[in-house]
Formats: C-alpha cells, structure tokens, sequence
C-alpha cells in the first residue's frame, strides 16, 4: 500500500482515529506521518488524562479553585507560574519547591505521608546537611534552656552553636 | 546493539512467574531549570554534562535521540530501556551500559533517571546498582537537593528518594481463578500500586502486571524495597498456588491449552504483536507449572522479537503491518523450534 499523502512510499503508518464516535483511518509512509502534528508516532493522540491532571485535580480539590493572585505568582527562577504547577503538575526548577513552599509542603504531606525524606543523602552535602540539623536542633533547646531560666545551660548551648557554626564558614 | 538486554536473560531468582525487575531513581542537576522549563542550550548542556562524564560511567554508551531513527528508539522502548516520552523528545539522551542492565535516561521528565534492569526477583541488586552509579554522577555533578524534602524532581510524586522499584509479574493462574483483581485492588494499603502492561487501558494483554512503589519520600530505599519484596513474595506465593489447583483439578485441560500454543506459535504463517503476546503467556504458563522445560529467559527473548520495532531491527528493513507478521511468525517459529529441538522439552 502507498503513502496517502505522497503516494511514493510505502505506507507503514496505519492510523484510525476515533472522534466522537467518527472513525477515520489514515495509510501514511513514515515521514508523512512524522510532519503531521496531529498524529504522534510513537505513543497515542494525548487525551489529556495522566498522573499529572489527576495531581492538578488533587491540589484544587485541597484548596478549591486556586486565587487568581497566587495563579499569576510566578518563580523568580524559572519564570514558571503556580498556574502552570495546577495544570501540567510539574514544576519548573529545584526553586519552585522554595516558591511555593506554602502549597508544595502540604502536597507532598498528601502524596507521601510526609515531607521528610529519611533516605539516601548526596555524600558530598551530607556533613553539612547533618550540621545543619544539628544546629537546628541546637537553638531550639538553647530557646527552651532561656525560657526555663537555666542560664547555665543556655551558655554551654551557646557555645557548642559558635563552634557549629565556625564550622561551617 | 545487540536485540538483547540483560533482563532477557530470564536468569533471576523467580524468573518462571517474576519476569524482571527494575529500579529508577530520579536526580536533576543543581541550578538548572527542569527540562519541562529548561531552553534548547540548557538541554544541549546538561547532555553534554552527562557525556563528559564518560570516564565515571565507566562502560557506558551514551546515544542522543536525535541521531537514533525511530525503529531504533521505538526498539529502546520495547526493551524497557527508555520510556515512549523520552523516545518522542528531540532533546533527550541514554547512557546505556554494555550489558545492557544500566540505562539512565537524559532529559526525560527530570534531567536524569537512573535505571537498572535485572532478570527475575533482585530488587535489592538493582537498587545497589542504580545507587552506584547515582554516587559516580554525583561526585562529579551537584543533585538538586533540599534538606526536608530531600532530592527535588519535577513532580512532587518522585519528591524525596526519587525511586521507584517495579517488579513485572506474570500471572496466568491468578486471572484465571478471577483472583487477581482483588490480590491487585489489595496492595494499594501498602503504598505500592500495580498495573497491567503490554495493552491499552484496562485490558492486560499477556498477563503481565507490573507492581511498584507508590510512596517514595518518608522511608529509607532499603525500607521501600523491603516492603516491595514482601508483597511481591505474596504474590508469587499466591500465584505458585493457584497454579498448584489449577494443574490438580484439570492439568489434561491445562496441558493442552500450552501444548496448543506451542504448536500454533512453531507453525504460524502470519502473526499479531497481541496474538504473540498470548501464546507466548500460555507457554511461560506451561514452565511456571512444570509442564514444560523452556528457559525463561528464550520466552522473554520471544516477548521482545515480537514487538514491531526490535522485530524491524533484527530484519535490518522498514516493514509494513502485513510484512511484519510475516516476519514475525517466521522469526518467533524459527527460534521456539530451535529450542525445542534443543531436547530441553
């Protein structure tokens, strides 16, 4: 059978498109076939629905239909809108998770249970990662020692967070 | 490239019933946009990261997709060693290892996606394989990485560890008995999702289900991959029993439905992709129940060679649908024969 369209080659693209219950079959050679936008060679006509609309849906149905002020906040990284994030369900850059931390946070509490990751570190970052918890963890008793009037221990505090901290420049 | 990667080898532990395993994780390099965002020169730059890293990846070869023609990417595909988005995507790359076990795709939804397929039941192999090489990139390219979230990727399904573990079953015995819905509908409870490949939607042609991890922040890989094994033990458990009644209430009926398949795939003329898919089923049955002795790893081999892509590969020419069932039929006979003749039946 040959091509439809150049009718010089051999057709090896057999496709039959179904709209609204309209059958249309299509004998195509493989370049013409590759220049039609409407046809995508490889996988299927999008039909819209995958993992990422299913997300999108996931976040209007926890905040209902996002503000339009929040829809046009766009990173300042990547330039890619919250509007884009709700429709495609992917975001633009590593920033975008910064950027709208306040929807992402309780997202990721959805889909995973948690917004902890327990597992593997990058090793080159992992000293610093681990200082950095520890510095955390650190402040918040130094806090809690202040708040007790444990003056004592607050300065003992103080001086392991100097240190943490020197550490670190 | 040879047709075969090294999952086909149907070597693994499980292999009559666990057709392969395969573990990905997902890493994007530091202060690049991700590829859904990224320019045509920040794609072109992080392939170009990826391949002067060469001398790391050791044996590894990495292939733009713009230079690969459609038969050949379309063939990557059915091997499992990239995904149909990456083989639409001009901009793409795979780094793929000489075996064949190691594929790490470039450019696809996150810049990288470390994967590694095993024959058989080896989660915790793959996972240390793909984590290997993950700590070689990594020591040469900063990941994007958050201190809470852990490793970023596009969507936030892959936030945290970035993996995901897959094991692909085959489980003639559980859909026959009608159980399999509900053994599948089960597993949800425990983070973990499953799936019917080799078909459109809902329907699974060849019996084949892939099951793999829903969840992949909160818990350590290993944890994740243990809780995968656990469950997929089950399932095989389930299944082996299955087979178990199945072959003591009507192994005459059991017997001929493989021994027919047998003798329609060693005669056929001219062959579907999807009537392929489920003879080839029938037979992996006949091994699964000891009814026959033929490798796992040959019916794997057959499973490929009857995708349109491979299947033009090996014929070295373009076909068209009729030509290739020819091909097909001749091919797929040719080599069961073979084995057959090989006096392991």
């Amino acid at each position: 059978m040959l091509c439809e369209e150049c009718k010089a080659q051999q057709a090896t693209v057999h496709y039959t498109q179904v709209v609204n219950g309209e059958k249309t079959e299509m004998h195509l050679c493989e370049d013409c076939a590759k220049a039609r936008s409407d046809i995508d060679i490889l996988g299927f006509p999008g039909t819209g629905f995958n993992i990422n609309s299913l997300l999108a849906g996931l976040m209007n149905f926890e905040h209902g239909p996002t503000p339009a002020k929040l829809r046009a906040e766009a990173c300042s990284t990547c330039g890619a809108d919250y509007n884009r994030f709700t429709q495609s369900g992917r975001l633009g850059c590593a920033d975008c998770y910064k950027t709208f931390a306040k929807q992402i946070s309780p997202l990721l509490k959805r889909i995973h249970g948690t917004t902890a990751h327990h597992g593997k570190v990058p090793s080159k970052g992992a000293k610093e990662i681990s200082r950095k918890r520890r510095l955390t963890n650190l402040k918040l008793e130094q806090r809690a020692a202040v708040e007790s009037e444990q003056y004592e221990k607050a300065a003992e505090l103080r001086d392991q967070i100097r240190k943490l901290e020197l550490d670190g420049q | 490239m040879d047709y075969k990667a090294k999952w086909m080898e149907g070597n693994g532990p499980e292999s009559a019933i666990v057709v392969s395993t395969r573990v990905r994780v997902a890493r994007n390099l530091a202060g690049v946009p991700f590829p859904g965002t990224m320019n045509e020169i920040q794609a072109q730059g992080v392939i170009a990261t990826v391949e002067a890293q060469q001398g790391v990846l050791e044996d590894m070869h990495v292939q733009r997709m713009a230079e690969l023609s459609q038969v050949d990417r379309l063939a990557l595909v059915e091997k499992h060693l990239i995904s149909l988005d990456l083989a639409n995507k001009s901009d793409g790359a795979v780094a793929i290892s000489s075996d064949q076990a190691v594929a790490i795709m470039v450019n696809e939804e996150d810049h990288l996606r470390i994967q590694c397929l095993l024959p058989g039941l080896q989660l915790e192999q793959a996972w240390e394989t793909a984590s290997r090489y993950d700590d070689l990139l990594e020591a040469e390219i900063p990941f994007a990485f958050h201190e809470e979230y852990g490793y970023l990727t596009a969507c936030p399904t892959n936030a945290g560890t970035g993996m995901r573990a897959s094991v692909m079953l085959h489980l003639p015995a559980l859909v026959g008995s009608g159980h399999v819905g509900k053994v599948l509908a089960a597993i949800g409870q425990f983070g973990l999702m499953a799936r019917g490949i080799y078909g459109e939607g809902t329907q699974a042609v060849g019996q084949m289900f892939q099951i793999s991890n829903q969840v992949t922040s909160g818990l350590p890989e290993e944890e994740i991959i243990r809780n995968l094994r656990g469950v997929v033990e089950q399932i095989v458990a389930q299944e082996k029993a299955h087979l178990k009644k199945m072959t003591a209430t009507s192994r005459l009926q059991v017997e001929d439905r493989v021994f027919r398949s047998i003798g329609l795939l060693s005669n056929v003329r001219l062959l579907s992709t999807n009537e392929a898919m489920s003879l080839i089923s029938d037979i992996r049955l006949g091994v699964a129940a000891d009814i026959i002795d033929l490798s796992p790893g040959l019916l794997c081999q057959l499973m490929v060679l009857a995708q349109p892509g491979v299947l033009q590969k090996e014929c070295t020419e373009s076909l068209d649908s009729q030509q290739r069932d020819v091909k097909r039929a001749e091919i797929l006979s040719k080599r069961l024969k073979q084995a057959l003749r090989g006096g392991n039946i």
